[in-house]
């Protein structure tokens, strides 16, 4: 899954949510910084704005903490942060009234940044020419907001079937469903590039 | 753009996995830089302890010692724990200067009673 390999001794997600849940702000703390990447791709994928993704990324974890005595202990972390997260980026989203495919800014906003990791399939898609690139996005682009979260559920955290299930609180034969879906959504907007 | 009519066909035939991979990592890869919110957060959840010590307190009096409940105290944690100290230091004197005052009034309106032992030694030693 991106953002959850482990160095070498550092403790489990499990160990640090049981620390978390007795109070522990700097197991808590530790686990900020371990999901902080996916949770914001997951918040800029809903709203497609680097500064409203970045709010709806700090109200997840704040929001995420007041809930941990309340989280299901078979959910996994991940999965769990991500149904928080795209509930917080819509909730950003209407505040702000911005339609839900809107352009998609990518600049770098004031504060403190880190470099962003790799993703699965890259170097394919770095395989393809600058025109290809732009059409694919624009093809993702024009899914919706649960294809596009299907799409990254699966493909970019590496989810399985049960956990995507979780995350977009879907059960696990309509996971299966909405990804062929979104798959043939994303092909037809292809064509039409 | 002009590639663009002539590479769908390409990407069309890649299989559903690779191409949704594909897909999302072009959106994706666009975000060279992640904001590091942990700061931002954790000063949230502290001013959120501030602010409803009930609800923080539960659950971080019942909190065992463990080996991640060792941050360095920051700045504004250590100044927090002076103020608090003090606090209980001034309303500690103020209880004893009540204790000795009303000893010392009590001696003076009736010398001849005996006083209660504790405010007797103490009303003694002042």
């Amino acid at each position: 899954m991106t953002g959850t390999t482990l160095a070498p001794g550092e403790p489990a997600d499990t160990t640090l949510v049981e620390a978390a849940r007795r109070g522990d702000l700097y197991a808590w703390e530790r686990l900020v910084r371990r999901y902080q990447e996916p949770v914001y791709r997951v918040s800029w994928l809903v709203v497609r704005d680097s500064s409203m993704a970045e709010k709806a990324t700090r109200s997840t974890f704040v929001r995420a903490f007041r809930a941990l005595p309340a989280m299901e202990d078979d959910i996994g972390l991940l999965p769990w942060l991500i149904r928080i997260a795209a509930s917080e980026s819509r909730q950003q989203r209407r505040e702000s009234g911005r339609p839900t495919n809107s352009d998609r800014p990518v600049e770098r906003q004031a504060g403190p940044h880190l470099p962003a990791t790799s993703v699965p399939g890259l170097s394919e898609a770095m395989g393809l020419t600058p025109a290809e690139q732009q059409a694919l996005a624009d093809a993702f682009d024009r899914l919706g907001e649960e294809d596009r979260l299907v799409i990254a559920a699966r493909y970019l955290f590496g989810l399985s079937r049960s956990e995507a299930a979780r995350a977009l609180s879907l059960s696990s034969a309509l996971v299966d469903e909405q990804l062929a879906g979104a798959v043939t959504r994303l092909r037809a907007r292809m064509r039409q590039a | 753009m002009m590639d663009i009519e002539r590479h769908p066909g390409l990407l069309r035939a890649l299989p559903d996995d690779r191409l949704g991979t594909v897909a999302v990592s072009v959106v994706v890869s666009e975000l060279q830089w992640t904001p590091d919110v942990a700061p931002a957060v954790m000063d949230r959840i502290h001013r959120d302890a501030v602010a409803y010590p009930e609800q923080f307190d539960r659950r971080v009096a019942s909190a065992p010692h463990t080996p991640f409940r060792s941050p360095p105290p920051s700045g504004r944690s250590a100044k927090r724990a002076i103020g608090r100290l003090a606090v209980f230091g001034v309303i500690l004197a103020i209880i004893v200067g009540l204790v000795l005052f009303a000893a010392t009034i009590s001696t003076a309106s009736e010398p001849s009673t005996a006083l209660p032992s504790i405010l007797y030694v103490v009303t003694e030693a002042a």
